[in-house]
């Protein structure tokens, strides 16, 4: 679809329900996957687009994910480069000690102004990438970072939209001198030769000018991975992460792969690929499964409407927030130490036998079976009817959540689904953040 | 103890049910308690103490907070009068306390008085945006009362193998009942065409399975079994009651105990109640039920609740036509909430005004031949807490 504008073409689209923190949670779960969390000592989050200015979502993004209280979190920004900016400073953390593992996890759906080509260009994503342990798929041979003063994206503090100055400008003075310079240095710093990358994933600004590096860099150009911008979009601060865990899907062990990021600069590093890769699958997962989003209800979704349907003036306390976030956020259940019943409510007495404040705090399973449900017409949503679903969890406890990502048709009783952590609401004056469900799905190619 | 026979009702009433946009919360008091004390023979001033029954006063015109409304609004001073609120089971509670004083012997003659006015506002205005805009920021988040009542459809379908239309046929008998009730707000016929095809709600449930937004007040005038002769020789007798509160507003979805296809509530209060009025097989015994139908769904499960049929055989007695008019045990000959509305502090009331003017002979076309025993019950919140009381003639 190309709402207008010459040339097709798909692009990624967040839900109404999704930003950039709640496709960091799941990019991190997904990442850690059986991973235990508790020995994650750092917890990157990394966003142009983060859902507070004044705010951390590193933390919200750590008590999400489930990963305790006892890590370091960082919330970074401002550019284009952000994301390997964080790489770079968890590779320095796990090198130095000071952290087993760190997390990194890079999301964005930047907003671009209705109508123009940067809409149709720009796509939502969020990744995630574990640094230190045991099994690395790759390793990192060597790092240089350049920083450039240039004003050719950008977003002041009252801009709601990224603007971009001139194309060739940006492309040929801006992107392409820095990150070919950086690029030179890193394959010189690691002694090799530019025929001896493997893989190279270079990000640009347009998410075209890949080009405009590699051949004068003497890469070979089948080398050079594909950004996908026609089918995904332009990731934001996600794209690195994005399209290096494309290349490593077929990296071989041995491989050296380069990284370029642009932005403001440039950070480029060179991995040599690790024997674990064989095994190496990135975990995708797909909001929308299924019918092609219009445009208006894609304007409705990134709120460039003014009247865009969902719940307005919802009861919601920060105090309240503050107390039951071990079941609403943490997806804590409390086990009964008599009768070993999971409850899901904050009770201070089992309801099943009566015993008080003996329960034992336990992890709630993400997946469940659907016990039953119904499609609500008159709650006000963007995407009505809004599934309301009783699930029994895997391994105990039942819960009550929205389904989203779903065709009302497709609900049955019965069905599986998968815990996912979405926006609700803005009552208050802030984001009310809560676990939803969804079908489980295979993951797309 | 079994309260049988102890109580009489000696003055009902009832104003329309409806959107009474010409009447305002104290009027419909007014006029509720005005007919139940004239058929009692009774002024205001002979009221000894007072239950006054509003669930929502902060979904309606901010009324009902405190005894002292009804105060205010029927002149009656100086005695005790106490607001009750328990969700939809809210008239049947109110009902209760006021017998507990008359058998405590602490007031001779108590009223009964439930009361809600919603259309002040636009029907989405009041109890939706109370789902919507207030509550927990989280937890039923989504939930509308309909969609609540909905999920033991769905799971009533699923393990039963009961159908919508099932459902459907609930709504055309009671629209069906309704036209020969003067006060009920829609007294028109419908096809199950038309409430299959009419707007879905809450799958499976459709608007003209669910009840409307609705005003009105009803009044009960009690006094024990050995005056009642004094006031009213047509008084009818309570035979017996029940009340259960056997789970909590969000438990049933948070509970992997809880099974969506029966109210547990309404099992426990109706076994109390039977066992007062010696009741052994209600499906022969009673004459007619009020039940608390405000989705279809709701009027389904309670016939197995209150055994008047089979667990998971709700579908086939109103297919069998046996909870209809003229049918073996007919089931809201009013048209139950979904023609006459549910002004929810009124509803419990309304059901037992209607109760006693079937023991008293004068439910008009809706009149059961030689009606002796009647049942109204109650649900509330997402079936919570049930009300269900058993009157029989004298």
């Amino acid at each position: 679809m190309a709402w207008g504008r010459p040339g097709g073409g798909e692009r990624a689209v967040a839900s109404y329900d999704e930003d950039s923190a709640t496709m960091a949670v799941s990019a991190a779960l997904a990442c850690l996957g059986a991973r235990h969390a508790r020995e994650i000592d750092e917890l990157h989050f990394v966003s142009l687009s983060p859902p507070y200015a004044e705010k951390s979502l590193s933390s919200l993004v750590a008590a999400a994910a489930d990963l305790g209280t006892g890590l370091r979190t960082g919330d970074h920004g401002g550019s284009l480069r952000a994301g390997t900016g964080a790489l770079l400073s968890a590779l320095d953390a796990v090198k130095a000690l000071t952290s087993r593992h760190s997390l990194v996890c890079a999301a964005d759906c930047r907003q671009a102004p209705p109508g123009s080509m940067l809409e149709m260009g720009f796509g939502d994503a969020g990744a995630a990438v574990l640094v230190g342990g045991e099994g690395a798929v790759a390793e990192v041979l060597a790092a240089v970072s350049h920083s450039q003063e240039i004003l050719d994206t950008w977003r002041t503090d009252e801009q709601r939209t990224v603007r971009t100055g001139d194309a060739r400008f940006n492309r040929v003075e801006a992107f392409a001198k820095c990150t070919l310079e950086a690029c030179k240095a890193v394959l010189e710093k690691a002694g090799i030769d530019a025929k001896q990358v493997a893989k190279a994933v270079i990000t640009s600004p347009d998410g075209k000018g890949h080009g405009a590096v590699a051949k004068p860099l003497g890469l070979d150009p089948k080398a050079v991975v594909d950004p996908k911008t026609d089918s995904l979009g332009m990731l934001g601060t996600a794209q690195p992460f994005v399209s290096l865990a494309m290349a490593l899907e077929t990296a071989n062990p041995g491989d050296r792969i380069l990284l370029a990021c642009y932005g403001d600069g440039c950070d480029a590093i060179v991995f040599e690929v690790k024997e674990a890769v064989k095994h190496f699958k990135a975990q995708r997962r797909l909001a929308s499964p299924s019918a092609p989003l219009g445009y208006v209800k894609f304007l409705a979704y990134k709120k460039m409407l003014a009247e865009c349907g969902g719940e307005s003036n919802a009861f919601a306390s920060q105090i309240q927030a503050s107390r039951e976030a071990p079941i609403s956020l943490r997806f804590h259940g409390k086990r009964c130490q008599s009768c070993g019943t999971i409850n899901t409510l904050s009770l201070r007495v089992c309801p099943h036998c009566q015993t008080r404040d003996r329960f034992d705090e336990v992890h709630l399973a993400r997946k469940g079976t659907v016990n039953t449900y119904t499609q609500e017409h008159y709650f006000p949503t963007p995407e009505p009817p809004v599934t309301m679903a009783v699930i029994d969890l895997d391994g105990g406890g039942r819960y009550l959540a929205q389904m989203t990502d779903v065709e009302a048709a497709e609900v049955k009783v019965g069905m599986k689904v998968e815990m996912i952590f979405r926006r609700l609401h803005e009552g208050g004056g802030f984001h009310n953040y809560c676990w939803k469900c969804r079908p489980v799905r295979e993951a797309p190619k | 103890m079994s309260m049988k026979d102890k109580i009489a009702v000696i003055g009902a009433g009832c104003t329309m049910f409806s959107e009474n946009f010409g009447l305002d919360y104290s009027d419909m008091m007014v006029e509720s308690s005005g007919e139940a004390l004239e058929e009692a023979g009774l002024s205001g001033r002979d009221i000894q103490a007072a239950w006054l029954g509003t669930a929502f006063p902060d979904a309606g015109v901010w009324k009902g907070r405190s005894g002292m409304d009804l105060a205010q609004s029927l002149g009656i001073f100086d005695i005790p009068i106490t607001r009750v609120s328990n969700y939809c089971a809210t008239g049947g509670d109110a009902f209760r306390n006021a017998c507990y004083c008359l058998l405590s012997g602490e007031a001779d003659v108590v009223m009964a008085l439930g009361v809600e006015k919603l259309r002040d506002r636009a029907p989405q205005e009041s109890l939706v945006k109370m789902m919507v805009e207030n509550g927990h920021p989280i937890m039923q988040k989504g939930f509308t009362a309909a969609g609540t009542f909905a999920v033991t459809a769905t799971r009533h379908m699923h393990e039963y193998g009961t159908k919508a239309e099932h459902l459907g046929q609930i709504s055309v008998k009671n629209h069906k009942h309704a036209v020969n009730n003067p006060k009920a707000q829609y007294r028109t016929e419908v096809t199950l065409d038309q409430v299959m095809k009419s707007p879905m709600v809450a799958w499976p449930l459709t608007v003209l399975m669910s009840c409307p937004t609705t005003d009105g007040s009803a009044c009960l005038i009690m006094c024990r079994a050995e005056d009642a002769k004094k006031y009213n020789k047509d008084h009818v007798l309570l035979k017996g009651h029940g009340f259960s509160v056997s789970t909590g507003w969000d438990l049933p979805f948070y509970d992997p105990r809880h099974h969506f296809t029966s109210y547990r509530a309404t099992e426990v209060a109706s076994r109390k109640a039977y066992k007062d009025a010696g009741v052994t097989d209600p499906r022969k015994e009673l004459d007619m039920c009020e039940v608390h139908d405000c989705f279809a769904s709701v009027e389904l499960l309670t016939y197995e609740d209150l055994g008047l049929c089979k667990r998971g055989e709700g579908g086939k007695l109103v297919e069998e036509g046996a909870t209809a008019a003229g049918g073996e045990i007919p089931v809201n000959l009013s048209g139950g909430l979904l023609s006459c509305g549910h002004p929810v502090g009124a509803t419990g009331l309304r059901m037992l005004y209607e109760i006693t003017r079937q023991l008293q002979g004068k439910a008009g076309k809706r009149q059961v031949p030689d009606a002796r025993l009647g049942l109204a019950h109650n649900i509330g919140g997402p079936g919570a807490v049930s009300s269900v009381t058993i009157l029989g003639a004298r």
